[in-house]
């Protein structure tokens, strides 16, 4: 059993964790937004993991800070997951050169482009290794390849171009003895059954742009799911009973077969939104703690599965 | 079929194959051919386009190839546009198109003008990080029937909602239809800030705007 599979598990009744905090929240909290802050606030609220974006900030502006190989060092000290989440080869590619640009390229198929991504993947690849070095158990590499309705380009196009390179970094990632998980915004339905067969071990996906129930069906015994927070939840000005009893059916389902991370795809981005995350936690647990007293839960018998093996 | 001349198919083939440079060429040869520049436009152009969206909607086309059909549009198109009458192009509207501020995402907003140009739009890009004020001021001086505005993020889409309530606030409103759309916008999130419609891609966006427009 993995590592964060054995966190997950342990993790009663659910496990937590965001890959993105903004520094808007460290300023509204009136914190310094460095590591410390960070650990500090993953575990008040309760977190499994603590998940530090690295490598080279993207050109656009994003309101979350990077973290250096020292930074990664001294948050491997602490009992939390330590995860790092890194620009996968496209998306550092479309970060240098602007999206419309990097699909043009991939409608061409040039030979160029070839030659970029595989340059991308080799510099991704040195950054992996010293972050799993300094002590990073897992790596996420965001790869945002799709929009609301499918992906960028075909399937096809992806194991041609992509998918030899993701699996060189998944094989890497393994042989330092790290996790590999990927991300994606948009529909990567029609990529599932290759980010299983390339590898990963955990799936962070944007929930919004799925059938989420049928994306579990499919892959919920393969990966661990970070998942369970969709924009409307955590935004919403009111938590109607509507939504929490839509909320808790999901998480009931989520939370069997391999596991589940309770997560949101885009980060966390105010001390609102941290706030009404909290609430979500706790509804999540009692419901679950709820389904186990009924006897219906997969992942209380996984916990159970799990103590027993170690 | 047949009595369209070849070199006309030669443009509509070039711009759904997103061959640029033969779409150019063809244009080209279909004015030294004298061929009327509207001809050009309604029979080899905008087919194109239209059968690049087609083929979007269907799923048989991805981004880089409606990317590369964008492209070889607006290389035909600059052959012709300086040449075409008043009244020569159909005139469905005047839109005004931009990614609102703080948004640098130009992915989608290229690929919708091409779209609303190739279904008849006249398109006025204001390009990415657009300033509220500048939507406000197409509205008010730029004699536009519809304010397109796009967002790529959850964060910046919230821009959105400002716009609206500025033209709101300078009775704008009333005189302009507004559009949105990207990757994070929702009909629900349309109807909360009170857009017109939301386009959801590309194709969508131009049904909508026609729609806006009340023309088919």
């Amino acid at each position: 059993m993995n590592n964060l599979e054995k966190k997950v598990l342990q993790a009663f009744p659910l496990a937590r964790g965001e890959l993105w905090l903004s520094g808007a929240i460290f300023k509204q909290l009136g914190r310094s937004d460095d590591p410390q802050s960070h650990l500090e606030l993953c575990q008040e609220m309760g977190m499994t993991l603590v998940s530090l974006p690295t490598g080279p900030p993207p050109s656009l502006t994003l309101d979350h800070r990077y973290f250096s190989p020292e930074e990664i060092s001294t948050a491997a000290k602490s009992n939390l997951f330590v995860v790092i989440t890194v620009s996968g080869p496209f998306q550092r590619l479309v970060d240098r050169r602007g999206l419309a640009i990097v699909l043009a390229e991939v409608g061409r198929d040039s030979e160029e482009l070839r030659s970029a991504l595989s340059t991308e993947a080799k510099c991704l690849s040195s950054l992996i290794e010293e972050a799993l070095k300094c002590g990073a158990d897992a790596v996420v590499i965001a790869e945002d390849i799709a929009y609301d309705s499918a992906t960028f380009f075909s399937p096809s196009t992806f194991r041609d171009l992509l998918r030899p390179l993701h699996q060189q970094l998944v094989e890497g990632i393994h042989q330092l003895s790290g996790q590999a998980y990927f991300h994606s915004d948009g529909n990567i339905s029609r990529l599932l059954d290759d980010i299983v067969s390339i590898g990963f071990e955990g799936l962070s996906l944007q929930e919004e742009a799925f059938d989420l129930k049928a994306v579990k069906e499919r892959i919920g015994d393969s990966l661990i799911l970070l998942a369970g927070l969709d924009r409307d939840i955590i935004s919403a000005k009111v938590l109607s009973e509507e939504k929490k009893d839509q909320y808790i059916q999901k998480i009931r389902f989520l939370a069997q077969g391999k596991g589940l991370v309770i997560c949101s795809s885009s980060g966390l981005s105010s001390v609102q939104e941290v706030t009404r995350v909290r609430q979500l936690y706790e509804l999540a647990e009692e419901a679950v703690l709820q389904s186990n007293v009924r006897g219906q839960s997969f992942h209380a018998r996984s916990r159970k599965e799990a103590n027993q093996s170690q | 079929m047949s009595d369209v001349p070849k070199v006309l198919e030669e443009i509509k083939q070039c711009i759904i194959d997103g061959d640029d440079t033969g779409a150019k060429a063809a244009t080209e040869k279909a004015l030294a051919e004298s061929l009327a520049p509207v001809d050009i436009l309604n029979v080899g152009i905008m087919p194109g386009i239209e059968t690049t969206g087609k083929l979007w909607t269907d799923g048989q086309y991805f981004m880089p190839d409606v990317i590369l059909s964008a492209e070889a549009f607006k290389a035909a198109m600059s052959e012709i546009e300086s040449l075409l009458k008043e009244g020569d192009a159909p005139k469905v509207g005047r839109i005004a198109l931009g990614v609102v501020a703080g948004d640098m995402h130009d992915l989608g907003i290229g690929i919708v003008a091409a779209m609303l140009r190739g279904a008849g739009f006249e398109v006025i890009e204001l390009g990415i990080d657009v300033p509220t004020d500048t939507f406000l001021a197409q509205a008010r001086e730029g004699n536009v029937d519809i304010i397109g505005m796009g967002a790529y993020m959850s964060t910046t889409m919230l821009e959105m909602k400002e716009v609206i309530e500025k033209l709101k606030a300078d009775n704008l409103k009333d005189k302009v239809k507004v559009l949105v759309g990207g990757v994070p916008l929702t009909q629900e999130y349309a109807d909360e800030i009170g857009a017109d419609a939301w386009g959801k891609d590309a194709v969508d966006a131009v049904l909508k705007a026609k729609q806006l427009r009340e023309v088919n």
